[in-house]
């Protein structure tokens, strides 16, 4: 038999042995590994022995021959324990049986009661070895029959209870067919080729295979690029060895070439052969190994990119791509639970028009919670929990060819689901899928819990508790952006503010009251849609923003708002009730305003003049009322923001002596309340400094204070008053200056309080003086006195119109009146600035 | 994937837990499955035309709802839109209608619609089914593609003709006898079906446990090639043609006849029928293996299995929707027919209690709180969550069933009595079984005074010819002579009056059907 075949073959079988028992010394050592690990040194030593017995190594060829054949005649008992081990047999007494049996062959073999070791021969094709093979031979090989048979019948036994699609059973099947073929044919008369050795480096590598797909080991733990240099360099070693001289004569003869240039020749082709051997395996490493390192680095960029997102649709979106770029579902469908239902929230694909809702109770969620988080959809079905799946749900799985789920869990509790259908080509979702998805789904749990409670915190910060709108704290920053993002286009603000809210509180109670808030909130969130921002801006006031709209776009809004406002109590028992209304107010810029606050301003006025206007109605600012509108409001900041900086450190007893006029008059309190408010915007109209307009409006509260001495009967007599009484009334100024005086840092106010009863032209009390000696506060307080007396009712007289004190302030201006002042004040009558005021302050 | 597929490709341990799980279920995940399912067809079935109109304007949304509200029901009932095959009225579209006769011969056909939802609910049972009769332990599965079915069932569109079909869906299976359509006759089929058997061997037998002991009993005379004088030739193949040789000289050593066993090895025996349970002994011995009783029928489709153990029958959970109606609860209803019994669920049996069964179809199908007619005991009902256990006990008191062949109701008897004009004036009936276990049905009559006088009124003759107008006017009844060579018909006469002189001084007016024992003990001493 030739020398060279058995040579070769048994150098790269080798070779492959040692690589793989190399990449296995740091693979955990289960008890499978073991066993392999077991087998493949039986491999190295059959063939490392064979070949150093081939090339007479000391310490000699007999000694490499008992090496070899003693290895050799242990791999059946060493595959049968592998076989078990694999397929999780126990097969005790076999084990016994069989490695007792080959311990004994082993003995006799040592013996040299089989087969004798070979004798060289030297012949013109090179050394030959050659065996006497006796009877005896068949001993041992009936003894492996036996143990070949028993490995048949574990494995068949373990194909029916695993199933043929058990990981990596398919290729142990196929590692042993092989192995056993190999050997066969080696039986055959005239063979000279050691198909027994090439059969084994491929059983090895279909053995490894079915390791790695039953997850045994890590393949890129275990192989480096190191070690493919390594086997690729070794491997063309033994090819060049054997061949570079028969090579380089080769191209001597061929091409009538020197020896030197034909070696360097060869040279040549033994790198490129060696650099091709690289390349090949590298790919081949690539194409069966680098998937794990794909994973482990679409994990990491998912793990690092779902962690810094708080936006849940993001991590959705990030989620489907991570798993479509390494599987290949056609469809990633995320569901997630809310308000008792897992509803549809994300597609992979934008175009899919599934909008679907599970419920709470799908068995899904026992199935994940019960066995894991990650199944497929076989698996699924092949549980008990499908068993209660309703059709419709199997329907539209069916529909949406669902072949894998993940269970997004928050510690115990299944808060959604990620639904995968088929992968493309029909292929089946493999362990190493699934390790993937759990993982992917560990993290996107985690990352939505994440965004989840940002998001509603986030919701409740800006959500009003109530009526479940946005609430005045996101409305400043809601505006403020789309104010930014609307830069060039209109953008309109409605306020709807509910009429005589606190009189139906009042009325029906303050349940009745937030009941009407919840319709309105409701009715207006309903007709914005998506196409407008709905905001609870104050107590009674909403506000909505509408991106886009115009003036009359946004009128007819808010027309359809306020008569569904207006509709809210007619449908059930509250029908008998007090019917609602609201005064809407609406600003559009870029036309009439141009800043956020000129924007709310103008608005606000809108709804300030919808309510004087007789309320339950729209109007819409515009950029010719700015001037007066502004200036009511300015006065009405003005005191409201600087309250206790107008009054001072005697605010408190202000307000004391207030009521207590109010308690005895009623009406001198809300007098002194009308006056101050009336002087303080003719005032402002006048364009005196905001410290004077909050001193006119301390003196209109103050001007009468001194009425609470005047006695009941007189202070509310419904005859006229005769002479004495009138001059009881008249002390009340000097009464009133009186007081103030005593109020701490209040004098500043007395000549206002004590002028508001002198006349322009010098005949009013106390003191008779006239024209611009009269103090400007005091001149103002007398407008306001005059008109606040004629516009209400008196014990001796109802409220005269407001046309009648308009014509009055006229008449008097220039002899009871400042002539200017009376002029600025009957125009800011006209301008609908100097309202009346009905007593509900 | 199909059955056949999985058993290829699956482990034994997934196909068993996917198959044969239910069994393992503790009654709280049972009640789960069973709640959830009857949820969605409350939902579906009350939106369908059918539940609108049993309904009558009730909007009912949940089980309790259900069972207060919606009261039992019967194939009276669903008679209008079923009969009429109102498809737009059903719950689901049906795929398959099945029928069988109602009330012997005075009602037409009932039909029954099977959707495509029910039907794979069906198979899926079927196939968990196959599994169970096969398997000596948990979790062995023991199923072939190939494996030969000899099969005593009725064909489509009776119920039982669904199983080859469906199991066709799921595995090649060769049924013994194929679809060999010029076979027309029943009693031809179970002769073909047989030969075949004798032929190819026989791994399954599945039959009415009437029709399983007629080919029993005939065993003999068709594997002697008796009664073979038509239809196909079959080879005999080498082994059975072995196991033959052997049988007959054991048979002759032993002094007995061949039996069953002695050449078939059967991996599962699956009997039907009211009477099973009767039969179960000979069978078991006859055939070498026990036999497994399931229930199923036309309304329900098959509900329940046996399992390994043979300790009772577990019902599928995921078929129908159980209810029961204890047994003093039904008394009640038949003595009283307006008072309504009450139910109680699986999760409430008791063991030893026996219960009239009520069945919701699930998975769109028809039927909601259906009286079936059929009683059950439970025989096992275990305090630590295991599932209850049922045997079939018998039909409703008002029934006499004789081998599932047969309904008879006391209409039908009246009738026939009136018909064939015999001049009996009083009559009671019950069903008995005689020293071989076999059922019959036993009339005890009297005889008017005149017709006494004037008619021919012979014990054999009266039997003959009431016998002649129950197989005139029920052709289900004609069947257990034809097919299984039955004549489940006795008669004993009583003396002209005693029931009625027994009712006017005992006060125990007996009941027409299913009297009970004690009572005719009672009476026959009366008789004296």
């Amino acid at each position: 038999m030739n020398n060279v075949p058995f040579l070769y073959v048994n150098l790269i079988a080798m070779c492959g042995y040692a690589i793989i028992f190399i990449s296995f010394i740091a693979a955990k050592k289960t008890s499978v590994v073991k066993t392999f690990v077991a087998l493949l040194v039986s491999f190295i030593l059959w063939t490392g022995g064979s070949i150093l017995m081939r090339l007479q190594v000391a310490p000699g060829l007999t000694f490499w021959y008992y090496v070899s054949i003693l290895a050799l005649f242990c791999i059946a008992d060493l595959t049968y324990i592998f076989v078990c081990s694999f397929t999780k047999t126990k097969g005790v007494f076999l084990k016994i049986v069989w490695s007792a049996g080959t311990f004994i062959i082993l003995i006799l073999t040592g013996l040299g009661l089989f087969l004798k070791p070979p004798a060289p021969v030297q012949t013109d094709a090179g050394t030959v070895f050659m065996y006497d093979v006796g009877w005896t031979i068949a001993i041992p090989y009936a003894f492996f029959a036996c143990i070949v048979a028993s490995i048949v019948v574990v494995i068949r036994r373990s194909v029916r209870k695993t199933g043929t699609k058990s990981p990596g059973m398919n290729a142990m099947i196929a590692g042993c067919i092989i192995i056993a073929f190999g050997n066969m044919l080696q039986l055959i008369p005239g063979n000279i080729f050691p198909w027994d050795t090439l059969s084994g480096i491929i059983a090895a590598a279909f053995l490894v295979y079915s390791l790695y797909k039953k997850r045994m080991f890590r393949l890129t733990l275990l192989v480096s690029r190191g070690v493919v240099v390594f086997a690729s360099v070794f491997i063309c070693l033994v090819i060049v060895i054997n061949y570079v001289e028969s090579m380089i004569n080769g191209l001597h003869d061929l091409m009538h070439i020197s020896h030197e240039a034909a070696t360097s020749i060869v040279v040549v082709i033994a790198v490129g052969i060696v650099w091709l051997c690289y390349m090949l395996l590298s790919m081949l490493m690539d194409a069966l190994f680098t998937r794990q390192e794909q994973q482990e680095r679409l994990i990491k960029i998912f793990s690092e990119s779902a962690t810094q997102t708080l936006d849940s649709h993001n991590i959705m979106k990030l989620m489907a791509d991570t798993i479509q770029t390494e599987i290949t579902a056609e469809e990633v469908y995320i569901c997630m639970l809310e308000e008792g239902e897992f509803k549809f929230k994300y597609v992979s694909s934008p175009l899919s028009d599934h909008q679907f809702v599970l419920r709470e109770d799908i068995p899904l969620v026992d199935y994940a919670k019960v066995v894991e988080p990650c199944f497929t959809m076989k698996d699924f079905r092949g549980s008990t929990h499908y068993l209660s799946m309703w059709d419709s749900e199997k329907l539209l799985f069916n529909q949406l060819s669902i072949s894998c789920i993940m269970a997004l869990a928050e510690q115990e509790a299944v808060v959604g689901f990620v639904l995968l259908s088929k992968k493309d080509k029909n292929n089946t979702y493999t362990s190493g899928d699934m390790n993937f998805l759990s993982t992917i789904s560990s993290i996107a749990a985690i990352a939505m819990k994440n965004a989840s409670l940002f998001e509603q915190v986030a919701r409740e910060a800006r959500t009003d508790a109530m009526t479940g709108v946005y609430n005045y704290r996101y409305f400043t920053k809601a505006i403020a952006e789309e104010f930014d993002k609307k830069e060039n286009e209109c953008l309109a603000l409605l306020f709807v503010d509910i009429d005589d809210f606190k009189l139906y509180n009042q009325l029906y109670g303050a349940n009745e009251g937030d009941e009407v808030l919840k319709k309105t909130a409701s009715i207006i969130e309903i007709a914005a849609g998506e196409n407008g921002q709905v905001f609870r801006y104050s107590g009674k006031v909403f506000a909505v923003i509408l991106p886009g709209y115009d003036a009359r776009r946004a009128k007819t809004f808010a027309e359809n708002i306020r008569e569904e406002i207006a509709a809210i109590n007619d449908s059930d028992f509250r029908s008998s009730y007090k019917k609602i209304t609201a005064s809407c107010g609406i600003c559009v810029t870029p036309y009439a305003a141009s800043s956020v606050g000129e924007l709310v301003d103008n608005t606000d006025l809108a709804v300030y003049k919808a309510k004087n206007n007789g309320k339950d109605q729209v109007l819409v600012f515009t950029g010719n009322d700015t001037a007066t509108f502004n200036l009511r409001k300015r006065v009405e900041k003005i005191i409201e923001t600087n309250k206790d900086s107008v009054l001072g450190d005697s605010s408190q007893a202000i307000f004391a002596l207030i009521a207590a006029i109010d308690a005895k008059d009623h009406y001198t309190a809300q007098h002194s309340k009308n006056v101050a408010k009336y002087a303080a915007i003719l005032s402002a109209a006048n364009n005196m400094s905001e410290d004077q307009i909050r001193m006119v409006y301390a003196a209109g509260l103050l001007h009468d204070i001194g009425k609470i001495s005047i006695p009941e009967n007189i202070l509310k007599k419904e005859e006229n008053l005769n002479d004495e009484e009138y001059e009881i009334i008249k002390g009340h100024v000097n009464s009133s200056i009186d007081m103030i005086r005593h109020l701490p840092s209040m004098d500043y106010l007395i000549p206002a309080a004590v002028g508001h009863h002198e006349r322009w032209d010098g005949k009013g009390y106390p003191r008779g003086t006239a024209g611009e000696d009269i103090p400007v506060a005091a001149r103002c307080l007398a407008i306001a006195d005059s008109f606040d007396a004629m516009t209400t009712d008196r014990p001796y007289r109802k409220e005269l119109s407001i046309d009648y004190a308009r014509e009055q302030i006229e008449a008097g201006a220039g002899t009871q009146f400042d002539p200017e002042l009376a002029e600025l004040f009957i125009q800011l009558i006209n301008d609908m600035e100097i309202v009346l005021n009905k007593g509900n302050d | 994937m199909r059955f056949q597929q999985q058993l290829k490709e699956d482990p034994s341990k997934s196909i068993w837990q996917e198959y044969c799980g239910f069994m393992d279920l503790d009654i709280d995940e049972y009640m789960n499955i069973q709640n959830r399912l009857m949820d969605e067809q409350i939902r579906v079935w009350s939106e369908s035309g059918l539940g609108k109109s049993l309904l009558k304007g009730k909007t009912l949304n949940s089980i309790d709802d259900f069972r207060d509200q919606f009261p039992l029901t019967t194939y009276d009932d669903y008679a209008d839109i079923l009969l009429a095959k109102r498809r737009d009225m059903l719950p689901g579209e049906p795929i398959i209608w099945i029928q069988t006769t109602w009330e012997g011969g005075i009602k037409p056909v009932k039909v029954a619609p099977y959707t495509r939802s029910m039907l794979d609910t069906y198979r899926h049972n079927l196939s968990a089914l196959t599994i169970l009769i096969s398997a000596k332990e948990k979790g062995q599965i023991n199923v072939k593609k190939g494996d030969r079915v000899l099969y005593g069932g009725a064909p489509l569109p009776y119920m039982s003709g669904l199983i080859p079909s469906l199991l066709d869906e799921a595995i090649d299976f060769e049924w013994l006898p194929d679809n060999d359509a010029s076979i027309s006759s029943f009693s031809e089929r179970i002769k073909q079906g047989f030969k075949m058997g004798m032929s190819k061997g026989i791994d399954y037998f599945f039959a009415n446990a009437a029709v399983a002991n007629y080919i029993t009993e005939s065993f003999g005379k068709m594997a002697g090639g008796g009664g073979s004088s038509s239809g196909k030739k079959f080879p005999i193949s080498p082994l059975i043609l072995s196991r033959f040789i052997k049988a007959k000289y054991t048979a002759k050593k032993e002094e007995r006849e061949i039996l069953p066993r002695d050449i078939f090895r059967l991996k599962g025996f699956v009997c039907t029928g009211t009477d099973a349970e009767h039969y179960r002994k000979r069978l078991s011995d006859a055939w070498g293996i026990e036999p497994i009783e399931i229930a199923a029928g036309t309304e329900s489709t098959c509900i329940g299995t046996e399992s390994l153990m043979r300790r009772g029958m577990v019902l599928f959970p995921d078929a129908c929707f159980y209810e029961f109606i204890p047994q003093h609860e039904y008394m009640r209803n038949l003595k009283d027919p307006s008072y309504i019994p009450k139910t109680v669920l699986m999760n409430e049996v008791t063991e030893g209690a026996n219960y009239e069964i009520v069945l919701s179809v699930l998975h769109g199908g028809a039927f909601m709180r259906y009286r079936i007619g059929d009683v059950y005991t439970c025989v096992s009902s275990s305090p630590t969550g295991e599932l209850p256990r049922f045997a079939f006990y018998d039909r409703v008191p008002s029934i006499i069933d004789i081998a599932s062949f047969t309904r008879i109701s006391e209409k039908e008897i009246e009738e026939t009595i009136r018909l064939s004009k015999l001049g009996i004036e009083d009559w009671i009936v019950r069903k008995e079984y005689d020293r071989n276990d076999n059922p019959y049905m036993h009339l005890y009559i009297e005889i008017s005074k005149d017709s006494q006088v004037s008619d021919v009124t012979g014990k054999t003759l009266l039997t003959e010819h009431l016998a002649a107008y129950f197989k005139a006017f029920d052709s289900d009844y004609a069947d257990l002579k034809k097919l299984l060579n039955m004549e489940p018909l006795k008669i004993t006469i009583l003396k002209s009056g005693t029931m009625k002189a027994y009712c006017r001084d005992t006060g125990r007016c007996l009941a027409k059907l299913n009297v009970h024992a004690t009572d005719l003990s009672a009476l026959m001493r009366y008789q004296g």
